[in-house]
């Protein structure tokens, strides 16, 4: 048998430790120390969402009481705004005042309902400005308030305009205005008229409305038939407003 | 003559000190591979203790989020977030909505009677007409001056955006015009 050199000796011995040292790293400390960093991570994942749910917990009485008053403040404000309504159930609402005041009905055009966004019928005056003005103003140091501009919306609600033509007196008419006003709900007088000579009204009301949190509020709506019997005629002398 | 010198305790004792000297280089590679490894092996205990101590912490941590306590009150927490984040959204839909409603004009008797009140005794009101935000005056006048008298009355009552006249027509002596106010935001 050949004797080894030392050289070859040593290279043996690095060649083996080398080789074992390789073998170890590959197949022992790096899959383990892969699992280590994954095993980190997902630990830092759950201790992160250990917190967040023990956070979550904690505030459950303020959630509670936060949503409570949530509710509260959507509801009022669901309350100003009127329920979906049908034209018929519209009438329940008019025909009673156009009774108090005396007014005959002559013709009524009821649309359908339709999805729309609130239109502000309201136009604002710009002041008419020019330079000589400017140069005066701030001579004076007259502070000029911008303009601000109007409210735009884009909440979609139900949509409905309901005409009235009718006879009555120029009093009777403008009490009819006022009562629609003091209906205070999303119901406005868009369109009136009154002839004096003639004695003739109209009053075209925009009826916006939405649909409530919970549907026994919408049960709330109906305010009893106006008439004793379906085909009986409505009219001026009905009694009072079933509201 | 050359000495012939047959010293075997010498030889041997080199040939043994060589043979001692290779088992020492073999004993110390040995002795360094052996070290190496029980190195790494250390290291990598250390690393498999820390392993298993990770997992018993994520279980532990899982078990906690899996219990079925901390399930129910986690899903009521998410529900009330939910709900609030859902409230949040209808009132922020109804606030343009309210902007809108807020600033509507509206045609009242308050706004009639001044419009009567002021109305000088020449002036005759034919109709009164109102569409969004303007009340629109079907007058006539016995004087010249009526019409502009009753306009700058209305005017200077301050109480609307402005009053719009755009002059008068003579019809059997009698003064025709329209007057147009354009009503203040939000009356």
């Amino acid at each position: 048998m050949t004797q080894l050199s030392k050289r070859e000796v040593f290279l043996l011995f690095f060649m083996a430790v080398f080789v074992t040292g390789a073998l170890f790293y590959v197949f022992l400390l790096t899959p383990l120390s892969l699992e280590i960093a994954e095993n980190r991570e997902q630990l830092n994942q759950l201790e992160f969402r250990k917190l967040q749910t023990e956070t979550n917990l904690g505030i459950i009485p303020q959630l509670r009481t936060r949503r409570d008053v949530k509710i509260e403040e959507t509801a009022a404000v669901l309350s100003t705004i009127s329920n979906p309504l049908h034209a018929a159930e519209f009438e329940r609402w008019l025909l009673p005042v156009l009774a108090e005041h005396n007014a005959r009905v002559v013709s009524v055009s009821l649309s359908e309902t339709q999805v729309a966004t609130p239109e502000l019928l309201y136009t604002q005056v710009s002041p008419q400005v020019y330079r000589l003005l400017e140069l005066i103003q701030d001579y004076n140091n007259v502070t000029v308030t911008p303009i601000t501009p109007l409210p735009e919306s884009t909440t979609q609600m139900l949509y409905a305009e309901y005409s009235y033509q009718f006879t009555s007196t120029f009093e009777n008419f403008i009490n009819i205005v006022d009562e629609v006003k003091e209906f205070d709900t999303t119901y406005f007088v868009s369109n009136a008229f009154y002839d004096i000579n003639n004695r003739e009204g109209s009053i075209t009301v925009r009826v916006y409305s939405v649909h409530k949190l919970t549907e026994q509020e919408l049960l709330d709506i109906y305010k009893g038939d106006f008439g004793n019997h379906p085909n009986e005629v409505t009219g001026p002398d009905v009694p009072s407003n079933p509201k | 003559m050359k000495k012939q010198d047959m010293n075997l305790l010498e030889s041997y004792q080199k040939i043994s000190k060589i043979r001692a000297n290779r088992d020492a280089t073999g004993r110390i590679y040995v002795m360094i591979f052996v070290g190496t490894l029980l190195i790494a092996s250390a290291y990598w205990l250390v690393l498999f203790i820390e392993n298993s101590n990770l997992k018993q912490n994520i279980q532990t941590i899982q078990d906690y989020l899996n219990s079925p306590q901390i399930v129910e009150r986690s899903n009521e927490a998410d529900q009330l977030n939910e709900d609030v984040t859902k409230l949040d959204a209808i009132l922020n839909e109804l606030k343009s909505a309210q902007d809108v409603f807020a600033l509507q004009p509206t045609f009242s008797s308050s706004a009639v009677n001044l419009i009567v009140a002021e109305r000088p005794g020449t002036v005759r009101m034919n109709s009164i007409s109102y569409s969004g935000d303007a009340i629109t005056l079907d007058v006539s006048g016995t004087r010249v001056y009526s019409v502009s008298d009753y306009v700058m009355r209305l005017r200077r009552s301050n109480a609307f955006q402005e009053v719009q006249y755009s002059g008068y027509t003579l019809t059997d002596g009698i003064y025709n015009s329209s007057i147009t106010i354009i009503l203040k935001g939000g009356q």
